[in-house]
């Protein structure tokens, strides 16, 4: 196949990725030079404000509590969402497995503000107070649709032969979950746990309506814009920004790993 | 063996009441949808009847799941644990059973060889080509030597070269290992090479139960000859019936045949099967030895390699097929006036369908 390139795709190229980096890039950058305003020419370098955000006692217990939602996410919105793909692509009639499947993406569509409000009333309701827990409910929901489409994309292509091979070769159910299933399908778990986690991470209106006097990072860094830019917020962005690419950049390898295999 | 099943699921299966002897091997062949896989199923247990039982080795094992039942099954895409080694398949089911690892060791060696893959047990199932992996497949269902092997067309992803191969080590290492057998297949020449009997199947029921000689000469329906091997069908109605003899009224004559296995009686709508390669031809109008004959123009002439086949237009609009050796056809040209002949006990005649 012949590829002409053209100057013109070439610009217009450049301009999509100008566009989609150039916010992204600035933040790196400015997180690492001395001038504590925005402003061209940089005059030197320093990890001055890496230092300053993680002096913020705020800081820390922000940080302690987004790893925890991100853990408590991965792992409940992984083992969930896993049980619930495998149990509606293992369902015989094909409508039934549509409308399920469906049925628990929705979260995915359904406006943040809207799952974040109706949380919180929800747990008015029942009377219990703001807090990490009403926000790891949150969390769960939010990341449980990714959860079940990345299980879905591996299931889809799951040999349900090899189950029956191994219940007929003497496995029980259990056994056959334990040596067969499970074995095959959990770099797929682990993937969409990591994507989970990523998700939780940068969670910002669910976790804002239902998460009270506590804080994440993005809550934290929230909070801080609105007393001003300061640069130690480009650091922590900074931060969360590698975190997260980390996280999704190990969930496709975990995945890749496996269709190769 | 007794494997008796009288069953009723007005679906799927209809009334299917057969029994394998331990050490038979036994295809059930049919179109696909004929209900053959379904059955097949159900003797390993992943089904259950609706009606029936399933008895082996006088044991009713209707209830029970496929774990616990003495029968493996070789899967038709292989089933292999793709994340274990070709070793850790053939060992699995051992390994469930709490052999010693010296002994599983040893019985995988066993195996191995029997399959003739020495030397390829620590690859993966996806480092193997087809052939190898349905050998696997093959080895780790009989590890554990179980009392009834169960196949369903593990050979049909193969190309037709490596299936007639693997067909001729199938029949092999069934005869070796003295085990019994259930072959489920589409293929009539499959079933034909590697079978003791055949139970023919349509739509949910088996319609004959024999030797694979048996099914090829004497089938007892049109839609058995018609479905193994290739046939000529002559309608007409029943002449005479004498001791064991039936002779055929058909518009293009009257045709004798040997007196199959169902009752038919006289003035009754019945078809004659003749089997392509037993018919003889001979130039002009000329009759043959003896036995029946018709003559006819020769209306088609088809070249295929190790046979001819022609087409003979008999009157008034009926066409036979002869199967010929490619020197018998030479000097044979369209149009040309022949005369065919058979021998009577080489056609069979059954009720019209």
């Amino acid at each position: 196949m012949v590829r002409r390139t053209g100057l013109l795709p070439a610009v217009f190229v450049g301009m999509v990725v100008v566009y989609l980096y150039a916010p992204i890039a600035v933040i790196v950058l400015f997180s690492v030079t001395t001038s504590p305003r925005l402003s061209m020419p940089i005059e030197g370098l320093t990890l001055d404000w890496y230092a300053n955000a993680f002096s913020n006692p705020l800081m820390s217990t922000a940080l302690q509590n987004s790893l925890t939602l991100a853990l408590v996410s991965a792992i409940v919105s992984g083992a969930f969402g896993a049980t619930l793909s495998f149990g509606i692509v293992a369902l015989k009639r094909a409508r039934m497995r549509a409308a399920l499947l469906s049925a628990s993406l929705l979260p995915a569509i359904v406006p943040l503000l809207v799952i974040g409000i109706s949380l919180a009333v929800f747990f008015r309701a029942l009377g219990l107070p703001q807090g990490l827990f009403n926000s790891a409910v949150g969390h769960i929901i939010v990341s449980l649709p990714f959860v079940v489409l990345t299980m879905n994309a591996r299931l889809e292509t799951f040999d349900f032969s090899t189950l029956e091979a191994a219940r007929d070769l003497g496995a029980t159910p259990y056994q056959a979950f334990r040596d067969i299933t499970f074995p095959m399908i959990r770099p797929s778990i682990i993937g969409a746990a990591l994507l989970a986690a990523a998700l939780s991470l940068d969670e910002f209106v669910v976790t804002w309506f239902n998460i009270g006097n506590q804080q994440t990072v993005p809550v934290l860094v929230w909070g801080l814009m609105r007393r001003g830019v300061d640069p130690s917020i480009n650091a922590i962005a900074t931060l969360l920004l590698v975190l997260l690419v980390g996280l999704v950049v190990a969930s496709n390898l975990v995945n890749r790993k496996k269709s190769s295999a | 063996m007794g494997v008796s099943k009288m069953f009723g699921d007005t679906r799927a299966l209809e009334h299917i009441d057969f029994r394998v002897d331990d050490g038979e091997f036994v295809s059930l062949l049919g179109a696909s949808g004929c209900g053959k896989s379904t059955l097949l199923r159900i003797l390993a247990g992943f089904e259950r009847p609706t009606t029936g039982t399933v008895q082996i080795y006088q044991q009713d094992v209707t209830q029970w799941p496929p774990e616990k039942r003495p029968t493996n099954l070789v899967f038709q895409r292989g089933a292999l644990f793709p994340h274990m080694t070709v070793r850790e398949n053939i060992g699995y089911s051992l390994k469930l059973r709490r052999w010693t690892p010296s002994r599983i060791d040893a019985r995988i060696e066993e195996m191995l060889a029997l399959v003739r893959l020495e030397g390829l047990g620590d690859r993966a199932p996806s480092q193997l080509s087809g052939g190898q992996a349905q050998r696997v497949a093959l080895a780790r269902a009989l590890a554990s030597e179980p009392r009834v092997l169960l196949l369903d067309e593990p050979l049909s992803a193969l190309d037709l070269k490596l299936r007639q191969q693997m067909q001729l080590e199938l029949r092999a290492i069934q005869k070796r290992l003295g085990a019994t057998f259930v072959f489920v297949t589409h293929d009539q020449t499959e079933a034909l090479v590697m079978s003791d009997r055949i139970a023919i199947m349509n739509n949910g029921r088996i319609v004959q139960y024999g030797t694979p000689r048996e099914i090829y000469r004497r089938p007892n329906s049109v839609f058995v000859s018609d479905f193994v091997g290739a046939t000529n069908l002559v309608s007409g109605v029943v002449g005479s019936i004498d001791g064991g003899r039936i002779v055929l009224q058909t518009a293009s004559g009257a045709f004798a045949a040997p007196k199959g296995t169902e009752q038919l009686r006289k003035g009754e709508r019945a078809v004659l099967s003749l089997r392509p390669e037993a018919v003889r031809l001979h130039p002009g109008t000329r009759r043959g030895p003896e036995g029946p004959s018709v003559s006819g123009n020769i209306a088609e002439i088809i070249f295929q390699g190790n046979c001819v086949r022609i087409g003979t237009q008999i009157p008034p609009d009926a066409t036979i097929w002869a199967e010929l050796r490619d020197e018998e056809a030479d000097g044979l040209t369209l149009g040309d006036t022949v005369t065919l002949s058979w021998a009577e006990s080489a056609a069979t005649v059954m009720k019209e369908e």
